[in-house]
């Protein structure tokens, strides 16, 4: 008879390391992955550092001046450094656009939160969230042909160049950031409050507005501030919109320069690289940099602890608890169990009446048709946000479908109007795409594998996670002047496609990180429990039982970051080719792309513009089509998804 | 405190020898009449038909899930606030079919107000949180809202013990104490019925005590509905008990007949724990 099982021979002494070799490099190669934010950080900093310290190198520039002064004139015989005019731009357009986005995007909230059904709220939520996908060129452009003409209109004198039509179309750009943090900050709170407030006799709006607005107020500020933090940091709708002559004034219809606009133009205007206006994009940047920094650490820490759900009962912050101790020791009182022994029931005598029962009918009356009109004021916000939308693609179709033809995609290109064809724009943005799937998509999934299944949480992890959080809020034009610095003069790679897709690759690594981790949360703990009881070691353990199981939902994140990457101009601006006859033939050629094509464009004469409108429409289509795959994909995963 | 002896010979002496309900009606009472409520067209309270007499506390008893906290919530429509919850019949009371669609709900609930079982402040101060449903009713006067809060608080027997800190966070009451502010912020809109949702469950048997004291005060001037899970606490402070099984009420009389002379066999093998 044979006792001894299968594997009676296989078995090894208990002192034995089960995890061998490869199992220790793979979480080696892991751990190198998940440093990659380090030297990406350290690339920021490095850029603009050494950037800043050029430009103050210059003995025409002074720190004083340049911080205070109000004129800035970088190029000429006489040049004048002082931000402020750069400051007031920047300022404008960011304070515009938050006083018509922070309403309009609250309202819509709330709308989306108490009042729409779920039905109607799984159907305009990602309306909405369609607004963010929209590439910041298209808004541009949109801003300086369709809303530009509309205010010179109403307002003459308004100059061509002006920051209300820019404030007007990023309301829009960051519309769907206030509504989805907002609505997460009032869905967040307890379905208790609302029913405490209901059960005394609250209208559904006074519910609303007097307890749930209230109770999420920390994160409708986070909401603001990150599209505030959006706006400032926004480059192409400004660039293209809001104009590129700087003015210290606050004259919403007049033409200024906000930071990022002066960064951007230093790329693409004929200012010479090694004079101090080229150089200053780099102490305007570390600005920049410093300032939307701050300002997303903020916003961060309060979604963090939305998201951790000690918004739902808030307890007094640690300092009020102090706070109310030492009162209490003060006013000599003891614990609060003591204290409970204090009271008695006295009787209860209800002929002191204290609410007049006369005029209750003509109140509520006026009680709920102010709740009408609020909620129909709060689905408005939603409706305009609709039909913003709807216009916009509108609008560019009419324009723009007239000039798509074979040609126009397939043809090779010359110089004059009737010659002109996006066909190496498409192939640039396809393998500029492909590049930075390459580069992007194995360190960020490495990274999110490390920290959600190998890692554990110590000080390091908690660093380089904050550090992905932060380079995520880093504006895009900053991002392409570190591509400039460190790939096209550092690593001496040129103006090529290769360093093109290494800076989108910076831009887009945060975003898969985030997205990968959250496909791999999504996995149940009890399959890495039940790999884990069997002695499957952990890269065992991810490798068979965690990522077969994430897959899709890393496909999904990654399309939806790669759909972003193709709408990117701000990040290639200072790298990608005005012109090109051809597609790239190598990663080291020079090359075009879709939105740097409708950028230059838009800039030309009139009679480019439905050329432009045309590349628009390509561009969307494409995102469309990638959009839809996720969407089909995800849907797919979950359809045969039996856990 | 209260004698509890004292009480109930009192409520005897209301009863007829049979122990039945006295048959004194009141237009206060709630009658309810065959009630019934759906989840997603799902049965939940099956056909119940009782009265609540008026200034007398009545409780409600039954395992979990047998309806009888949603039973509860219809009595001032919260049920509406769930999506897919319907119901049919009739709840009359002052004179009218409360369930009427014609009756506005936001005026009936400052009329029945509702205490519930997680103690939920709202995250305001103690003097705002009883403030606030007096500020929906239009009294915008501080000195008037200083002195309703004033009188509220000593109602709920909380004044001692917040006086001091009336513009402190609620949460930083303990659940005694914050769930006895919810019950004066019902009160503070002058209700004429409170219904209670397991008020006492989240909390302490000292925290527990008080609330029973102040319930026992309170219906001498309210109508009190409670749910509770805990028998005990059902024999201790109320006149009527229904006793709920599967969305029906099974049995419904003098608390004390129910726990001492139960006529069904359910609510007997439920009284004495021998129950699924």
């Amino acid at each position: 008879m044979n006792t001894g099982g299968y594997l009676r021979g296989r078995r090894s002494p208990l002192t034995k390391r089960v995890s061998g070799l490869s199992e220790r490099a793979v979480i080696t190669f892991l751990f190198l992955a998940s440093s990659a934010a380090v030297f990406i950080t350290i690339a920021i900093i490095y850029t603009l550092v050494e950037g800043t310290f050029n430009f103050f190198s210059f003995e025409e520039v002074k720190l004083f001046n340049f911080l205070f002064g109000t004129g800035w004139v970088p190029s000429g015989r006489d040049p004048e450094f002082g931000m402020l005019p750069l400051i007031s731009g920047t300022l404008m357009v960011a304070g515009g656009t938050i006083v018509i986005a922070g309403p309009i995007g609250i309202g819509a909230a709330l709308f989306l939160s108490e009042y729409a059904p779920f039905k109607l709220r799984t159907f305009l939520k990602p309306v909405v969230e369609l607004l963010a996908g929209i590439p910041s060129i298209v808004y541009g452009f949109f801003a300086l042909f369709t809303i530009g003409p509309l205010i010179r209109d109403i307002f003459p004198e308004a100059t061509y160049f002006n920051v209300l039509q820019g404030v007007i179309v990023m309301s829009f750009m960051v519309l769907p950031i206030i509504v989805s943090i907002s609505d997460d900050a009032m869905k967040a709170v307890p379905r208790y409050l609302r029913e405490a407030s209901l059960a005394l006799g609250a209208t559904k709006w006074e519910t609303s507005f007097k307890v749930v607005i209230p109770a999420a107020s920390s994160g409708i500020a986070a909401s603001i501030l990150l599209g505030i933090a959006r706006a400032i940091g926004e480059t192409m709708v400004v660039t293209l919109a809001v104009g590129s002559v700087a003015g210290f004034h606050f004259n919403f219809l007049k033409e200024a320069q906000p930071m990022t606009s002066y960064i951007a133009q230093t790329a693409t205007g004929d200012i010479p690289p090694g004079t101090p206006a080229a150089e200053a994009a780099f102490a305007v940047a570390l600005v920049l940099f410093l300032l939307t920094f701050l300002i997303n650490r903020i916003a961060g820490r309060i979604v963090f602890r939305i998201k951790k759900g000690s918004m739902a009962k808030r307890e007094p912050s640690f300092l009020k608890k102090k706070a109310l101790e030492i009162k209490d020791s003060i006013l000599k009182k003891d614990t609060m169990i003591e204290e409970e022994t204090v009271s008695r029931v006295i009787r209860i005598d209800r002929s002191k009446r204290s609410i007049p029962e006369k005029g209750q009918d003509r109140r509520l009356r006026i009680r709920h048709i102010k709740g009408t009109l609020g909620a129909s004021l709060s689905a408005l916000c939603l409706v305009i946000a609709v039909i913003f939308l709807i216009y916009l693609l509108y609008d560019v179709f009419k324009g723009g479908y007239g000039v798509i033809s074979w040609d126009f995609l397939t043809g090779e290109p010359g110089w004059r109007v009737s010659e002109l064809s996006i066909m190496p724009a498409i192939m640039g943005s396809i393998y500029l795409m492909l590049l930075t799937l390459v580069f992007a998509v194995p360190v960020s999934v490495a990274t999110a594998i490390y920290f959600n299944e190998i890692a554990r949480d110590t000080f390091y992890t908690r660093f380089i996670k904050r550090m992905i959080q932060n380079l995520a809020g880093v504006p895009s034009i900053v991002i392409g002047l570190v591509g400039l610095t460190i790939f096209v003069r550092l690593f001496d790679l040129g103006t090529s496609l290769l360093a093109g897709s290494l800076t989108l690759a910076l831009m887009m690594m945060p975003i898969i990180v985030v997205s990968s981790e959250e496909a791999l949360k999504a996995v149940p703990q009890s399959f890495r429990e039940a790999a884990r009881g069997m002695g499957a070691t952990r890269w065992q353990t991810v490798k068979d039982h965690v990522l077969p199981n994430a897959v899709p939902g890393m496909i999904t994140g990654t399309i939806l970051a790669l759909s972003r990457a193709i709408g990117e101009t701000a990040p290639i601006l200072f790298i990608g080719a005005i012109f090109a006859k051809t597609a790239p033939n190598g990663v080291m050629d020079s090359f075009v792309a879709l939105p740097l094509t409708i950028f230059y464009w838009s800039r030309q004469v009139e009679e480019y513009k439905p050329f432009a409108e045309g590349t628009i429409l390509v561009l969307l289509a494409i995102l469309l089509t990638m959009n839809a795959f996720a969407i089909i994909i995800r849907y797919r995963s979950q359809k045969r998804r039996d856990w | 405190m209260f004698s509890f002896s004292r009480l109930r010979s009192k409520r005897d002496g209301q009863t007829d020898p049979k122990g039945t309900i006295s048959t004194s009606e009141s237009e206060n009472d709630i009658l309810i009449e065959d009630l019934n409520i759906y989840y997603s067209g799902k049965k939940a309270v099956d056909d119940v038909s009782m009265r609540i007499k008026e200034k007398s506390v009545t409780a409600f008893i039954g395992p979990s899930g047998c309806g009888k906290s949603t039973l509860l919530r219809n009595i001032n429509r919260m049920n509406e606030e769930i999506v897919g919850c319907t119901f049919d019949g009739r709840i009359l009371w002052m004179g009218q079919n409360i369930l009427d669609r014609k009756v506005d709900p936001v005026s009936l609930r400052r009329r029945i107000g509702m205490v519930f079982q997680k103690p939920n402040p709202f995250p305001k101060s103690i003097f705002d949180n009883i403030a606030y449903g007096p500020k929906l009713l239009g009294i915008r006067n501080k000195k008037e809202l200083a002195g309703i809060v004033e009188r509220i608080l000593k109602d709920a027997a909380l004044w001692e013990e917040v006086k001091d800190r009336l513009k402190d966070p609620a949460m930083g009451l303990s659940g005694g104490q914050q769930q006895r502010l919810c019950i004066a912020r019902a009160l503070a809109v002058e209700p004429d019925v409170i219904l209670m949702d397991e008020p006492c469950s989240a909390l302490d048997p000292i925290a527990t005590a008080k609330i029973e004291d102040l319930i026992n005060e309170l219906k001498k001037e309210y109508t009190v509905v409670i749910v509770t899970h805990n028998m005990q606490q059902a024999a201790r402070i109320s006149d009527n008990t229904g006793f709920m099984y599967l969305g029906k009420m099974i049995e419904f009389g003098r608390t004390q007949q129910i726990f001492e002379r139960p006529k069904e066999e359910l609510t007997e093998k439920y009284i004495r724990g021998r129950f699924g």
